[in-house]
């Protein structure tokens, strides 16, 4: 490369600023030595250090050029000492203690320095210390949040990607040459950033004053970031920490320009507020509290921000337009949100632990030639058979689910969605329920995660019914496996018992019959044992709240989950004694309070605990479904094809070696069977209908086929010393309910009765209709049945709120007054009860004739004799009864309670002591 | 020692199947029967014009309600007060009942004496409420002998009903006989020879498609056997029928037997008489034809007495008896079921009034016996008397009715009767039917 500048090398006056370095210092002293092109002069400032850099800088620069400024002086001002003391050169070299030089930096900046005359700072590349190939900065930026950007990925390798010299909002004050007379113009670092963000402030008026900033990529310097990562010595007078977020409002604020700093003053204002609450919530008290602390600071001092956007108003000679292109694109902060949800979905996903990156690490784990070359690697399904299954799970479930792919799932138990999420979180909150009969009952505890779920796809709350439907086994699989993980280290054993428990949940038939609460208490079944097992092995107050939260949720939608969670407890307390005793209750009463009156409405009814979220449909299941893993009714697989898992499942209790583990499988196994088989003998009745329901046994039944596999999982490792022909028969037999099942599962479908087409529980015309609808169905032989719907029928959640039981009553002897004798006041009955019209599908002849003959009824639709529809020529009365205020106060509790329970259980960050970097480690 | 507590386990799971195997049971679901109900509200139509009588009463007080005059909305203030025997002459069409009161047994009739120029003759009868299926015999289309069905809406919305006719010869294929349109709260008088002239016998099964409709028929003779009675509908065909309250005298009875299905009937008749039951010679074994109506005049070996028809039959027939001692009026006896509850029988009817009805009672099968009460118009008792009915017997009582208004016959056991209502020449019978008390109302639930 020609130098052109050598010809008359432009003078540069290098300022190195210490504070506590003497870490560093002498690797970054003995750097200066070998430079090809050294600066004209030299000024060195410490600012108060108290580890000795003092006399490091002395023994290396002597008394005559070292200035020794006062504590708290920033790192501006002590610049500004520093060119007090020197010459007028054409160039200022800004030099860290914690930053070292390679022979060729200096010059490699001047090459771009001087390439044009309107460049009035370069920087160089910046990698890790002490020589490492990380990049960490190549130029930077800010975010319209306020945030620093490198652009560079998390622990990006220098590969030379970055070579190429361009024009960058600022670069870092560590190996900036900046033009003295720009400094000069521009008054060097504003005061009031004595340490952050002072070289993205510079920059951005740099470039509205109209100069360039520039990397020099040719120049490196190797750069420990001490401030920012705290791995500097603190000393009394020392910023504090949350200087950093105060410097960066203070920056966005003083610089935008108007009238766009209007909308930055309040969305950067709303924005601390809502980073205070989720730091908060994410239990990160500290960061909170930084947050807060520079708000106050930056919103509370106006007139300081006002000075500082006066001068920069008088130094700005362009508009912000034409510098735009410097600046971070204005989706970047969401992208990095969407960074963090795709490494926690990849951590589900990847068959071994992983400890995300996240943000840049501190710790140099993998230098970039330590990268395994992913080229003579085995293939994907040798090194990632999960992700794989996990993948085929779910291109089979959109196989399997074809009928179910439109949206809108309904039928079997499963009501369909509301129009929004608002439906949900209305029905937790609202004092009266407009469900057909007036009710002032308080709203199923289970629409509160789903209102929580489906908040995000505001429109389509459907959508998370079809997920947790369609891709059920997926969901299961996902569930299962990381159980797997933890009681099993043989990997494909553990895969194919996961997919057999993802199957049983399908095969019990309750996706087909709509049994949401089912499928969600089996995907959710895995999630409890297995923080059942970490809490057996490492005991602790938030692990048992996060059983308890689990346990909380599953009940919810299953409330027959709360009686196997106590079985549960029961059996963990047998197997692991009294230490977990503490840790059992909080587990144990953390579900009782986070259901509160769903406890009364549900759990602790007498056999309505059987009744899960949707219809009270009831189970068919005979023992021997019960046996063979099935639930009865539609949508069962074959269940001779569970029998080999029974087999299985006893010669599983033979080995010695693993015998325990095993017989506590079976424990819970044999649980699961009993409350299987108890739902079968029993019958429970909704509080708004006194039929007797059979319950529907799908949890328990699954519980007891899962706890027969987790038997068989755990007593693989012995099967090593079986013969060989009874190995691969035992293989064979245990291959028999995945593979079989699967088949049935791909070839079947999981549709019908559910489907993605809507229901037609009224006439459309009655749905528009401003009273409700009775639906009147039976004879008057064998008895009427009877239900009062409103406008199209209700969505899922609306199914529990029971009508008031004098509502309920006034209208059965409203209608049964009308059918035994057809006069009018029975009619106005019916209309005061909010009725304006009474729907007779599939009609008895006999019944019909009846309604037919009262008066103050008009015939409406067509003379089908199997549909039937009048109107009442009344007024239907539209005044609900409001429920207590109290309902409303109560329900509030209920979140908060969820909410709080859910912030306890994620642990609190503390910051943690800085790992410090080893000037030892190997260099590149 | 451990090898065996393993095995504990498989065996556990079998003792559990085998204890959920003992203890599961399979209960059907009860039937759920309709059961009675204290009837709320009663609504019955009336017949009206000038020479007709109304009169409204109850077998206990209820609360007032509304008369309300045909055509139009126009309302009568002296019917229906709930506290009263009332009686009224109604200026219209017909008169529709709204009577409040909770098991009050509400009931309301008509009578009148029909003028000589329509056959002359003494009407009572009884106000119909809504029915679902009326079955009326006895009726004509000819010249002398012509019928008239008197069909009133009882609602707002439209009814609509439709008509089948027998005939001796077979059943009519009548023309705009099906999909009959009553307006809301009119009358709808039909003429049958409207529908099928030319039939000296007809039988008429109104089939209420929709709506709520009340129906009575009007029949006039002015042929050898004048007169003008009040048609009563009947229930459904049966395979047994009582035909009560024949009147004495053996000439001019006549049996009229309607086959409405597809094959041909055999009929016996038995007579229960005043000292039992028994079978007359020449009535055994008549053969009804399907879709025919036969009419077999009663000979005199059924006795001179009061008394009642017992018609049993292979397939299910109606029956009715025109009885016409004299030439001048004759009356109907219409098959009824037996009495579920107390009855009214009106004695004050105003102008049509007649003195004490002779109540001809009948205990088909097993002995029974009846308590009768008069009232005064103001509902307070008079006079109570109590019959026996040996079993299988007919006996004829006329109650005390001095100031009496009306009289409540309460039965015990299975009782079935006509009361009989002569002045001069005329004669009409009065089927005795269970004021509405209570009534069968169908289990009613909610469901999810």
């Amino acid at each position: 490369m020609t130098r052109h500048w050598l010809d008359d090398p432009p003078t540069v006056a290098a300022v190195l600023v210490s504070h506590n370095g003497a870490r560093w210092l002498p690797k970054v002293l003995a750097s200066f030595a070998h430079m090809f092109h050294a600066p004209t002069a030299w000024r060195v400032v410490d600012v108060a250090s108290t580890d000795g850099s003092a006399e490091l800088l002395r023994d290396s620069f002597g008394e005559e050029r070292l200035t020794r400024a006062p504590t708290g002086t920033g790192f501006g001002d002590a610049v500004k000492l520093a060119l007090a003391d020197l010459p007028a050169t054409d160039w200022i070299w800004l030099l860290h203690d914690d930053a070292s030089v390679l022979p060729g930096t200096l010059s490699g900046l001047l090459d771009t320095a001087t390439s044009s005359p309107d460049i009035a700072a370069v920087g160089p590349k910046l990698r890790e210390w002490p020589s490492l190939r990380r990049l960490l900065e190549v130029g930077v930026t800010i975010t319209s949040t306020g945030a620093r950007e490198t652009g560079l990925e998390t622990g990006e390798p220098d590969a030379g990607q970055h070579d190429r010299p361009r024009d960058v909002l600022a670069v870092s004050t560590a190996g900036m040459l900046i033009r003295r007379d720009v400094w000069d113009e521009l008054d060097g670092f504003d005061p009031h950033l004595p340490l952050y963000f002072d070289d993205i402030d510079f920059g951005w008026r740099l470039a509205r004053a109209g100069y360039r900033t520039r990397t020099a990529p040719t120049a490196v310097m190797f750069h420990a970031e001490s401030s920012r990562r705290g791995t500097r010595t603190q000393v009394p007078g020392d910023l504090p920490r949350w200087e950093q977020r105060r410097a960066a409002l203070y920056t966005m604020l003083a610089n935008t320009p108007m009238p766009r700093f209007l909308w930055q003053y309040v969305r950067l204002f709303i924005g601390s507020l809502v980073r205070v609450a989720g730091l908060a919530i994410g239990k990160d008290p500290e960061a909170a509290g930084d947050e807060l602390l520079a708000l106050r600071s930056t919103y509370l001092r106006p007139v300081r921000l006002l000075r500082a956007r006066r001068r920069r108003a008088r130094t700005s000679r362009r508009p912000h337009r034409a510098i735009k292109k410097l600046f971070a694109s204005y989706w970047l902060p969401y992208q990095h949100g969407f960074d963090v949800v795709r490494d926690t979905v990849r951590a589900l996903v990847k068959p071994e632990t992983v400890t995300t990156v996240g943000r840049r690490s501190t710790r140099p784990e993998l230098a970039p030639d330590e990268l395994v070359s992913t080229d003579d690697q085995p293939p994907l399904w040798q090194r990632r058979p999960w992700l794989l299954t996990v993948l085929a799970l779910t291109a089979l479930s959109l196989i399997a689910g074809r009928g179910l792919l439109g949206g809108g799932l309904e039928g079997g138990a499963l009501l369909r969605a509301p129009g929004s999420a608002a439906g949900w979180w209305g029905l937790l909150f609202e004092r009266s329920h407009d469900v057909g009969l007036a009710s002032d009952a308080l709203a199923p505890i289970f629409a509160l995660p789903l209102a929580a779920v489906s908040t995000p796809v505001w429109f389509h709350p459907g959508l998370v019914i079809t997920i947790l439907m369609v891709f059920a086994v997926p969901l299961a699989a996902l569930t299962a496996h990381r159980m797997g993980r933890q009681i099993s280290p043989h990997r494909v054993p553990r895969l194919v018992w996961a997919v057999s428990y993802a199957l049983a949940v399908v095969a019990s038939g309750a996706v087909s019959q709509g049994r949401l609460g089912t499928v969600v208490a089996l995907i959710i079944l895995p999630i409890i044992v297995n923080t059942g097992w970490q809490l057996a092995e490492r005991p602790g107050w938030q692990l048992a709240l996060r059983l308890g939260i689990w346990i909380a949720v599953a009940s919810a939608f299953a409330p027959i989950m709360l009686l196997l969670g106590i079985v549960g407890l029961a059996i963990l307390w047998y197997s692991e004694g009294r230490w977990v005793s503490r840790q059992l209750v909080i587990a144990l009463v953390t579900p009782l309070l986070l259901l509160g009156p769903w406890l009364f409405q549900r759990a602790l009814r007498p056999w309505r605990m059987w009744w899960e979220a949707g219809l009270p449909i009831p189970g068919s299941a005979t023992i021997h479904d019960v046996v063979l893993g099935r639930a009865g009714g539609p949508g069962a697989a074959p269940g001779w094809l569970t029998v080999g898992l029974l087999v299985l499942a006893v010669l599983a209790l033979v080995p010695r070696a693993t015998r325990s583990g095993v017989q506590l499988a079976w424990l819970v196994a044999l649980a699961g069977l009993g409350v299987a088989l108890a739902g079968t003998v029993v019958t429970y009745s909704t509080p708004s209908s006194p039929i007797d329901v059979t319950p529907w046994v799908g949890v328990p039944t699954v519980v007891w086929i899962g706890g027969l596999a987790t038997a068989v999982l755990l007593a693989f490792p012995a099967a090593g010393e079986w013969p060989r022909p009874a190995l691969i028969a035992g293989v064979v037999v245990a291959l028999v309910l995945p593979v079989g099942t699967g088949l049935w599962w791909i070839a079947r479908g999981m549709d019908d009765p559910i489907d993605d087409r809507p229901r037609v529980v009224v006439p459309a015309f009655l749905a528009d209709r401003p009273g409700d609808t009775l639906v009147v169905t039976g004879s008057v032989a064998g008895g009427v049945d009877y239900r009062v719907v409103a406008g199209d029928g209700g969505f899922l959640g609306q199914e529990a709120v029971a009508p008031s039981t004098s509502a309920s009553a006034d209208v059965s002897k409203a209608l049964r007054g009308l059918l035994a004798q057809s006069t009018g006041p029975e009619v106005e009955a019916l209309s005061r009860a909010g009725i304006d019209a009474i729907y007779a599908p599939n009609a008895d002849p006999e019944l019909t004739r009846r309604i037919d003959a009262a008066p103050s009824l008009e015939q409406t639709g067509s003379d089908s004799a199997s549909s039937r529809v009048w109107t009442l020529s009344s007024e239907p009365q539209l005044n609900r009864p409001a429920g207590p205020w109290w309902h409303r106060v109560l329900m509030a509790w209920q979140v908060l309670l969820w909410l709080a329970a859910i912030i306890l259980t994620i642990p609190v960050r503390r910051r943690a002591a800085p790992d410090p970097l080893d000037d030892d480690e190997v260099a590149a | 020692m451990t090898y065996l507590r393993s095995l504990a386990f498989p065996l556990v799971a079998v003792l559990l199947v085998v204890l959920a195997a003992g203890v599961s049971h399979d209960d059907p679901e009860p039937a759920r029967r309709p059961s009675t109900v204290a009837v709320t509200q009663s609504s019955y139509a009336c017949p009206a014009g000038s020479v007709i009588t109304v009169a409204s009463g109850q077998v206990k007080p209820g609360s007032v309600g509304t008369a309300t005059v045909l055509p139009g909305s126009g309302v009568d203030d002296a019917l229906a007060t709930g506290t009263s025997w009332s009686t009224a002459v109604v200026d219209g069409q017909g008169v529709i009942v709204q009577q409040p009161g909770r098991g009050a047994g509400a009931a309301g009739y008509f009578a009148g004496t029909a003028p000589k120029s329509g056959g002359g003759g003494l009407v009572v009868g009884s106000c119909p409420s809504i029915v679902d299926d009326a079955w009326l015999m006895g009726l004509g289309s000819g010249n002398k002998h012509f019928s008239t069905l008197i069909l009133t809406n009882l609602a707002a919305s439209p009814a609509v009903v439709d008509l089948s006719l027998w005939g001796p010869d077979g059943e009519i294929d009548a023309v705009n006989a099906e999909g009959v349109v009553i307006e809301p709260f009119s009358v709808n008088r039909i003429r049958l020879d409207s529908l099928a002239a030319g039939e000296s016998e007809l039988a008429v099964h109104v089939h209420r498609r929709r709506g709520s409709i009340s129906v009575v028929a009007n029949d006039t003779s002015t042929s050898t056997s004048k007169g003008t009675e009040p048609v009563s509908a009947m229930g459904a065909p049966g395979r047994e029928q009582i035909v009560p309250g024949l009147v004495g005298g053996t000439s001019g009875r006549t049996l009229m037997v309607l086959n409405p299905g597809g094959s041909a009937a055999r009929v016996d008749v038995e007579v229960i008489g005043p000292k039992g039951t028994f079978t007359p010679s020449g009535l055994d074994q008549i053969k009804v034809e399907a879709g025919t109506v036969r009419a077999i005049p009663l000979p005199e070996s059924a006795g001179p007495d009061e008394q009642a028809l017992r018609v049993t039959s292979d397939r299910p027939v109606s029956a009715t008896v025109r009885m016409a001692p004299t030439a001048d009026d004759y009356a109907y006896a219409e098959a009824m079921p037996a009495l579920t509850g107390p009855a009214v029988v009106p004695v004050d009817l105003g102008a049509a009034s007649t003195g004490a009805p002779r109540l001809v009672l009948t205990a088909p099968n097993k002995a029974a016996s009846v308590e009768l009460q008069s009232f005064a118009a103001d509902m307070t008792p008079l006079d109570t008397t109590s019959v026996v009915l040996p079993a299988g017997t007919t006996t004829a009582v006329v109650p005390k009715t001095d100031g009496a208004a009306y009289v409540v016959l309460r039965p015990t056991g299975e009782v079935v009767g006509a009361a009989t209502y002569a002045k001069g020449n005329g004669l009409s019978s009065l089927a005795l039917t269970s004021a509405p008390i209570s009534v069968a109302a169908p289990q009613v639930r909610p469901i999810d």
